[in-house]
């Protein structure tokens, strides 16, 4: 998350992001499921807690070729 | 009297390299015919800190540089996942995984009665709310991360946070955690 703030210039302090996860897990005391933290230009920095997907009752695999956009690596 | 850059013509290009072994297993980004459109990409690509090199792996240039010639660029490190010892081993993910399946999800999470932490306050789910004049929302400008939760616990979160140690340590299980993995 810190390496994809650096790309795209957004200032992000990651000590907060993680103060804000521990709060949070700290009072929700969540068993199984997603935590989403988002942080937006605005300065916003929002942590949630959701649901786990429900899985398909079955999953198709296929090949891809992997092409990462390499001009963002160097962070 | 010295000519200024712009008068002493262009610098020469750097020489295409035609079957190098040390450029094997480099991966092929990039094909073309003349030489110089193709070398001002790898330049590009080294001044952005990505290894990159003009092959011509089949056959020699001719006399005015041209050829079937490659941009490559060098393979991407593959960096092994911060594994915490309190995560959970791919055996018992696995036969999560499979009793997950069996079981319908649990939709207490995200309900009316959770929180959530917005600008570093505490708040009930349903009453966050960010003003509409967001940048990130106005122009969708921003980053997030999703992290799996493995009771209470975020699955590999430094390797998603990629703090590169601002983080400290991470902080102690709760005690139902240690009881649960003993």
């Amino acid at each position: 998350m810190a390496n994809s703030a650096q790309n795209l210039r957004l200032e992000l302090d990651i000590g907060d992001i993680a103060r804000d996860i521990d709060s949070l897990l700290a009072v929700a005391k969540p068993s199984d499921g997603l935590l989403r933290v988002v942080a937006t230009r605005g300065g916003r920095r929002i942590v949630l807690i959701e649901p786990l997907p429900v899985p398909p009752a079955a999953l198709t695999l296929g090949y891809m070729t992997f092409a990462p956009v390499r001009v963002l690596d160097r962070h | 009297m010295r000519l200024p850059q712009r008068f002493r013509g262009a610098a020469k290009d750097p020489p295409v390299a035609i079957d190098d072994p040390r450029l094997e297993g480099w991966e092929n980004r990039q094909h073309f015919e003349i030489r110089a459109p193709q070398w001002r990409g790898a330049t590009s690509l080294r001044a952005l800190g990505v290894d990159a090199a003009c092959v011509a792996p089949s056959h020699p240039l001719d006399r005015r540089g041209r050829g079937d010639i490659y941009l490559v660029v060098a393979p991407k490190p593959v960096v092994p996942c911060e594994r915490d010892s309190r995560e959970p081993s791919i055996e018992s993910l696995q036969s999560r995984a499979s009793e997950g399946r069996k079981r319908p999800p649990d939709h207490r999470l995200g309900s009316d009665g959770d929180t959530a932490f917005v600008d570093g306050a505490l708040t009930p789910l349903s009453d966050a709310r960010i003003p509409v004049t967001d940048e990130g929302l106005l122009r969708g400008d921003g980053v997030f991360e999703v992290m799996r939760l493995y009771d209470g616990v975020p699955f590999a979160r430094q390797s998603h946070l990629r703090a590169d140690g601002e983080l400290g340590p991470e902080p102690a299980p709760r005690a139902r955690h240690r009881r649960h993995r003993s």
